[in-house]
């Protein structure tokens, strides 16, 4: 009876494992953009240096997570002096906080191939709490995932009030990802 | 009298009294003080060596220089073109004082005031005999000093000060605030495009100055107590050095007391005092805070004598006993040659209002209105705008030069715009003008300006869009030093990949600010 019941346990967890397995997912290509009005004009800018871990399935959300990082030293905007502005102590200040990251706190679902992630958004010193809504497209081991939201620069104390530079900030993230063979 | 009669009477005349009181009339102002050594302390900016202690001249001190009495002044033209017997007729004039407090009333009475305090000159010739002008077009075209169509030389003027005597009059402020623009027509307060270092080079040649005196000037004027290297530099210029350096120096840039010598920069772009009034710093280094006249006062007072007799650590500039200590005025020994004299609060207020009266010239550049507005997005797209931003075209903050980190209590006390645009350090740094920072300027009035940069090295303004200027093999356009046959024009690496006609469209809108 023991033993039964121990193959029994034993075999549901390897199921469970194996289920989570194939929910892990590797970063291929990404995109880190954002936009912001200066001036009214808009900029467009990215961030390099990703790293993941993604484990995500449609269906199993509870068990869905995303967390990431970026380092806002790989920071471009097409000028390259406002590449080095951005930088620093007034705005990343990389030197003393070299990553950006993100980290899901849970996801519902929101739209046929659509969830909303909730996640804590670190920059510099601060947290805050973020929903983004992610669309993705799952064919065959590839994943393919796109997520857009919006935060207020002042929160996390990139630079000043300006009347030249908008608050809002418009954030950009595609990600393709594959399942990895087992 | 009958008290019934009185009380109204008195009650009357304190309501008059009141109603006058709340009414000043507008030539009854406040003075501010000039020589205020608490307003002196906040205004200027430390050095960037923070070891470095700084001492101003003493009230006292200032107070007993005697100030300057303001005569009219005279136009001085190139001889070929001087009116007949135009130096005698000066001559047989009574000297007239044109700075007299008693009759300023209205604010045009201070600007008309400030004027004259502007063209006053600060250092003379002694008597000049001559029947005709000490200045001839064979000068003028050796050095390139611009004269008008009508022969005026604007960058100097006759002085009568005694009746029967004619002095040439040198350092006033319009000396160097005087441009003669290519039709020939004059923009007073503008950024000067005299030639008085070619002029200087000419002298030394033609009088045979001896150099030692000169040595001298350069180590007061250039030597930077914090930067050994550029003491070092100074030491072994010799006589053709000096020469050829001052020969070098493209009109509208200058060698100017504080600034650094080194074998990539000996001279700074003359600024133009058009606008001045909104400009938050004042030099290339914003080494001055402009919160107000009284701050442009000490500005003046500071860069017509007394800048130089500030003490940076034990050296004074213009001192005495091995330039440590403050020369009395008959022992001043300024290497342009200002007299110990300074100006009144009076005289130094009303040059306040004059310089913030003035105006641009008419535009003369008109654009089709779609190259300008193409002109204004690409100034926007390429950010431009964020530090010359309208309608100043400056954000008016203060940009570190390259290798200086602001400490951090700049971040409460200064304007930083926290990003350097990399041009060449020297002056922010390794001069006694240095403050660490560059002024961002306002781009207002570019299209009478020039050269540009804060060393003048680029002529027009196509050539800041202009990818080689970043090369070692390029040949700089404005102002080139005299070591050098080619150098990079670093740094402010904006709009350089922009196609031409973008290019175009930018300088356009430029042109018309």
């Amino acid at each position: 009876m023991l033993i039964r019941s121990l193959i029994i346990t034993l075999g549901f967890c390897i199921l469970s494992f194996l289920s989570l397995a194939q929910e892990v997912y590797q970063v291929k290509t990404y995109e880190v953009k954002f936009l912001i009005k200066n001036a009214g004009i808009t900029v467009e800018g990215s961030l390099e240096g990703l790293e993941a871990e993604v484990l995500f399935h449609p269906r199993k959300l509870a068990n869905n997570k995303i967390v990431a990082s970026i380092d806002p030293g790989t920071i471009q905007t097409g000028i390259k002096i406002r590449n080095n502005h951005l930088k620093r102590s007034d705005y990343f200040d990389v030197e003393h906080y070299p990553k950006i990251s993100l980290s899901s706190l849970g996801f519902s679902k929101a739209a046929p191939d659509t969830i909303l992630g909730r996640f804590v958004l670190t920059i510099k010193d601060v947290t805050r709490e973020i929903k983004m809504p992610i669309h993705y497209i799952i064919s065959g081991n590839s994943l393919r995932l796109d997520g857009t939201f919006t935060i207020d620069r002042l929160d996390f104390g990139l630079g000043k009030e300006s009347f030249m530079l908008a608050d809002e900030v418009e954030i950009l993230l595609n990600a393709s990802l594959e399942r990895p063979k087992i | 009298m009958n008290m019934k009669i009185l009380l109204p009477c008195v009650c009357i005349g304190w309501l008059a009294l009141l109603l006058l009181a709340s009414q000043k009339p507008e030539w009854l102002i406040d003075i501010p003080k000039t020589w205020d050594l608490k307003e002196i302390k906040r205004f200027h900016l430390p050095p960037p060596d923070t070891s470095v202690e700084v001492f101003y001249a003493p009230e006292e001190y200032y107070n007993s220089l005697p100030e300057h009495i303001i005569y009219k002044t005279y136009p001085v033209y190139v001889a070929e073109q001087e009116p007949e017997g135009y130096l005698d007729s000066i001559r047989a004039l009574e000297p007239e004082v044109v700075f007299d407090l008693s009759q300023i009333k209205t604010q045009e009475d201070w600007i008309k005031a400030g004027e004259a305090v502007f063209h006053w000159p600060t250092s003379f010739s002694p008597p000049y005999q001559n029947s005709t002008s000490y200045i001839d077009r064979k000068e003028t075209d050796v050095t390139g000093a611009p004269v008008t169509p009508d022969g005026l030389y604007p960058f100097t003027h006759y002085v009568v000060k005694e009746k029967g005597q004619v002095q040439i009059g040198l350092l006033s402020c319009a000396n160097c605030h005087t441009r003669v623009m290519d039709d020939g027509s004059l923009v007073v307060g503008g950024q000067g495009n005299a030639a008085f270092d070619p002029e200087l080079a000419v002298f030394v040649k033609l009088f045979h100055i001896p150099f030692s005196v000169l040595k001298k000037g350069v180590y007061q004027l250039n030597y930077v107590p914090w930067a050994p290297e550029v003491s070092e530099y100074i030491m072994d210029i010799d006589s053709a050095d000096y020469l050829d350096m001052m020969s070098a120096h493209a009109n509208g840039t200058m060698v100017r007391q504080g600034i650094s010598i080194s074998p990539t920069e000996d001279a700074v772009a003359v600024p133009s005092l058009i606008g001045l009034k909104d400009i938050k710093y004042l030099d290339k280094t914003g080494i001055m805070r402009h919160e107000g006249p009284g701050d442009l006062m000490r500005y003046a007072a500071f860069n017509q004598g007394m800048d130089m007799l500030t003490r940076y650590n034990d050296f004074i500039p213009m001192g005495v006993h091995d330039y440590t200590e403050l020369p009395k005025p008959e022992e001043w020994d300024h290497p342009f040659g200002y007299d110990a004299f300074r100006y009144n609060d009076a005289q130094l207020y009303a040059l306040a209002q004059y310089i913030y009266s003035l105006e641009p010239p008419e535009n003369p550049n008109h654009f089709d209105e779609a190259i300008l507005s193409r002109g204004e997005t690409v100034f926007k797209e390429q950010g431009c705008i964020t530090c010359h931003t309208p309608p100043l075209y400056t954000n008016n903050q203060l940009t570190p030069a390259l290798g200086f980190e602001p400490p951090k209590d700049h971040y409460e006390k200064y304007d930083i715009f926290n990003v350097s645009v990399e041009t060449d350090p020297t002056l922010a740094i390794k001069s006694r003008r240095g403050t660490g920072y560059y002024k961002i300027p306002s781009l207002r009035g570019l299209w009478y300006r020039g050269p540009y940069l804060h060393s003048g090295n680029l002529a027009k303004l196509e050539d800041l869009f202009d990818p080689a200027r970043l090369q070692d093999d390029y040949i700089p356009t404005g102002y080139k030093p005299y070591m050098v046959e080619t150098m990079a024009v670093k740094g402010h690496e904006f709009g350089m990949e922009l196609n031409e006609e973008d290019k175009n469209a930018l300088v356009a809108f430029l042109k018309t600010l």
